[in-house]
């Protein structure tokens, strides 16, 4: 037999939402606030919080929650800080939490060196192809939550697609559009033809930049991916940086004939500076009749119809 | 509003009777202690042990000590967790999770304590 010893809960696994309002509404999320609890005395043997009055303290004061701590990689394997903070919507559901750290013990199980070599939803990834039931985990944790990739995506996309797991492909389109045209330059560069294919029927910056500002078909044409560029380029990728090195890079490439580069070029260049445009095309190698070509069917008519 | 109180309390409880799970005790009956006050009492599942035995206290003798390595906390992390989700797949909250209401019968098994 066991009497109710209060009707919100008990003085140091209390949610901080609690601490104002007596009446206040316990939601599923308080719950998981006392969870969070437990799990950070487990793991260190100590109670984070030993009072209200000392949860109250940390949350006015913005202390750190774990400090330098001994045991902050298992605190941090096991997603405490997620579940400890003070806005109840931030954190994660019992169901989610759940998932998560099945995952996590999937992962565990089989190769502790992933583990600790990085991201943990790309690791679960990695090891998907072995194990097809923990697809629809993966894949829902990404669903949910696609900022879980971090950036990743265009790994995991290259491995999910190489075997076949297409619910994570799948999941991996609801990732952010940056982090899909990160994803496509990831794939350019790998020359991941399948990946590339997958990124460019998504919504999808094709012609975003990275830190360097070089394109997805900077990088492949730098790389002579010439399947890659072909797709790029069909799929309308711009010129953006067209160096003459680079550009007769692009010429060597099968499938792309002279003409479509130009109209590309100037197309992209002409609008704001047909100076510009006539100074890229003297850059390129071409011949006498070559250029005459080009200022006849693409320049001219181009300038004219401004 | 006590009385409002001590129905829904028992709603919730004699929901969670109802609908057994086999990492939340068995509860056999719900009842009053004291018309005036809002006790009530739960008669569940026998628990020799909670998880605040093994988190704190020597009070046991023979209980083995607890470790704080990964994988021991995940196999009494899940038992836990797997009660708390259904219970609030049941429309329900716990409102007081603590390593007292984490109970086992045979280490090292644990139960939520609804």
């Amino acid at each position: 037999m066991r009497r109710t010893s209060s009707r919100r809960g008990t003085d140091g696994y209390r949610a901080p939402e609690l601490l104002d309002d007596p009446n206040g509404s316990f939601s599923n999320k308080s719950d998981m606030w006392s969870l969070g609890c437990i799990l950070f005395e487990m793991i260190t043997g100590q109670q984070r919080f030993r009072s209200d009055y000392a949860l109250a303290l940390y949350t006015v004061q913005k202390e750190p929650l774990f400090g330098d701590s001994p045991f902050l990689p298992t605190l941090s394997l096991l997603f405490v800080s997620e579940i400890l903070q003070i806005d109840p919507l931030k954190r994660p559901s019992a169901a989610r939490f759940r998932r998560m750290i099945k995952i996590r013990r999937f992962v565990q199980s089989e190769d502790t060196f992933l583990t600790l070599s990085g991201d943990l939803m790309l690791s679960a990834i990695h090891l998907s192809y072995l194990h097809g039931e923990m697809e629809q985990d993966i894949a829902m944790e990404i669903m949910e939550y696609p900022q879980c990739m971090e950036g990743a995506v265009g790994e995991a996309l290259e491995i999910a697609l190489m075997y076949g797991r297409d619910q994570i492909a799948e999941a991996l389109r609801k990732c952010s559009r940056s982090d899909l045209s990160k994803a496509l330059r990831y794939a350019s560069s790998r020359g991941s033809a399948s990946a590339v294919r997958f990124l460019l029927k998504q919504e999808i910056d094709i012609n975003a930049p990275d830190e360097d500002g070089l394109t997805a078909l900077d990088i492949a044409v730098k790389r002579q991916i010439s399947g890659v560029v072909a797709m790029l380029w069909e799929s309308g990728a711009k010129w953006p940086h067209s160096s003459s090195r680079a550009l007769r890079e692009l010429l060597a490439m099968e499938n792309v004939s002279l003409e479509q580069v130009l109209r590309r070029t100037v197309a992209s260049v002409l609008p704001q500076n047909p100076v510009e445009a006539s100074w890229q095309i003297s850059c390129t190698p071409l011949s006498l009749d070559e250029t005459l070509h080009t200022w006849s069917v693409v320049l001219v008519p181009a300038i004219l119809s401004r | 509003m006590d009385n409002e109180y001590y129905e829904n309390e028992k709603r919730a409880v004699l929901k969670l009777c109802q609908s057994s799970h086999q990492n939340i005790l068995q509860v056999y009956e719900v009842g009053q202690l004291r018309k005036q006050t809002v006790f009530f009492f739960i008669d569940m599942e026998l628990c020799s042990f909670t998880l605040a035995h093994y988190l704190r206290g020597s009070e046991v003798p023979k209980l083995v000590k607890w470790e704080s390595t990964l994988e021991r906390i995940l196999d009494v992390l899940q038992p836990i967790v797997e009660g708390l989700v259904f219970i609030h797949e049941q429309g329900e909250v716990h409102r007081d999770i603590k390593p007292e209401n984490s109970m086992s019968k045979v280490s090292p098994y644990l139960g939520l304590m609804p």
